[in-house]
């Protein structure tokens, strides 16, 4: 499979990059395609990135092309982590990052419908992800394309998660559902860890969770005040005290706000994704997806239990969760609907 | 039954070694193969002319993917009217 990566120069779009080459998931025989904005600092960028590449990888390196044009996107996995940079660069807003990044999901998902061999997957990591996700698969086939922010807030659950039990986060089963943002629904119902199916590693896992932690948005306001007055060693001294739900959503904005943002960890888990992808095996996971029914009976955009193949969305699962964590779900996603309405009616 | 096309790339001067296996490699991974394959000289410019089968929406790809290569100056697609592929380098 051919691979690009939208929005190659940023930092997000580089890590994943340079893990698909460093790890050989892209073999040298492979093609990969930087693609970066005309006018953009990725302009500059991206030639010195590939020189850059080239020495250090030149074993490996395989064909890299480097475009600057929607037109010239030619790939049959693309990843989408381009954004345009905010006046602030701290902010969060989910509402200020559909208004910048619709552009770029516009653009490229009609470049993809109007000139792609039809085939193409799509996995979005650019935020808001429900946006990309609903104006991609307006024009794509919806299987093919699938949100990120759910499998990497997934990813982190089960690190949260192994990190308390002392297992590798191999060992952990368990999903994040709903939104990547602060409608997120770790699902506790779905969590399994190897060697813990006995009564007794049942209840170790039930201890995991905090009843009294406080909710996702008063949280996420002390932990970004936290930050910003005392540093992020106390925000991450904070952050452990919740639960590894909490914490799920919250350390990734302390690494979001003191600068280090967070690339090492989103381009590892994507670009484990990919080389998923490109072995032909199956993924079980959580994703971004349009639904039409088949989670919970909800409609609409939002994160969802998926198996994920070279094919896309192999399937939704019908998964059952608890009273709790459907209505989270079905919140997440009436969120979704507000905010693509609002920017992509 | 699909249809033939040939696809006529003009190559820049400097011939490198591996050019045709990856000029062959994007068919070979969607299990499209090479009907007739031609290296010869266009006005006096290196060219390689592949014919094979597909739909137009893939041959369209497939071109745009080749002409993407760095020893591909121009890449063309030209519909095959039972013509011998050797009358395409013309």
């Amino acid at each position: 499979m051919d691979i690009a990566i939208v929005g190659a120069g940023g930092t997000i779009g580089r890590q994943i990059a340079v893990t698909l080459v460093q790890e050989g998931i892209v073999p040298a025989t492979g093609r990969l395609q930087l693609v970066g904005r005309r006018g953009g600092a990725s302009e500059r960028r991206l030639p010195g990135m590939v020189s850059d590449l080239g020495d250090a990888f030149a074993e490996r390196l395989p064909e890299v092309d480097i475009a600057f044009e929607p037109e010239d996107l030619i790939a049959d996995l693309v990843i989408i982590a381009g954004a345009e940079e905010p006046g602030n660069a701290r902010s969060l807003d989910r509402g200020d990052m559909a208004r910048r990044n619709r552009p770029i999901f516009e653009r490229y998902a009609d470049q993809l419908a109007n000139h792609g061999h039809g085939e193409e997957l799509v996995l979005i990591v650019t935020n808001p992800v429900e946006l990309g996700v609903e104006i991609f698969s307006r024009r794509l086939p919806r299987q093919r394309v699938i949100g990120m922010g759910a499998y990497l807030d997934t990813m982190r659950f089960r690190r949260e998660i192994a990190s308390e039990l002392g297992v590798r986060r191999q060992d952990v089963q368990g999903l994040v559902v709903g939104e990547h943002g602060l409608a997120m629904v770790p699902c506790w119902s779905t969590v399994s860890a190897w060697g813990h199916d006995s009564e007794d590693g049942r209840e170790r896992i039930d201890r995991l969770r905090r009843p009294h932690d406080p909710a996702p948005a008063a949280a996420w306001a002390e932990i970004q005040a936290l930050t910003e007055r005392a540093g992020p060693e106390a925000a991450y001294r904070r952050c452990a005290e919740f639960g590894a739900d909490l914490r799920t959503l919250v350390k990734p904005l302390v690494t979001q706000l003191c600068g280090a943002r967070t690339p090492l960890g989103t381009g590892q888990m994507i670009a484990r994704l990919v080389q998923t992808i490109l072995d032909g095996d199956l993924a079980q996971a959580a994703a971004q997806v349009r639904l039409e029914g088949e989670f919970l009976g909800i409609t609409g955009v939002t994160g969802a239990p998926v198996v994920i193949s070279n094919r896309g969305i192999e399937r939704i699962e019908a998964l059952a969760v608890s009273p709790a964590e459907e209505a989270g779900a079905r919140a997440a996603a009436e969120r979704s609907r507000a905010l693509i309405a609002e920017h992509a009616p | 039954m699909r249809p033939m096309w040939v696809c006529r790339l003009r190559l820049s001067s400097a011939n490198r070694p591996g050019v045709l296996a990856r000029i062959a490699q994007p068919f070979a991974v969607r299990g499209l193969s090479l009907d007739e394959v031609l290296a010869t000289e266009c006005d006096g410019q290196p060219t390689i002319l592949v014919k094979f089968a597909a739909s137009q929406r893939l041959a369209d790809h497939l071109r745009r993917r080749l002409a993407r290569m760095p020893e591909v100056v121009a890449a063309e697609l030209l519909t095959d009217p039972g013509r011998k592929i050797w009358e395409f380098a013309k």
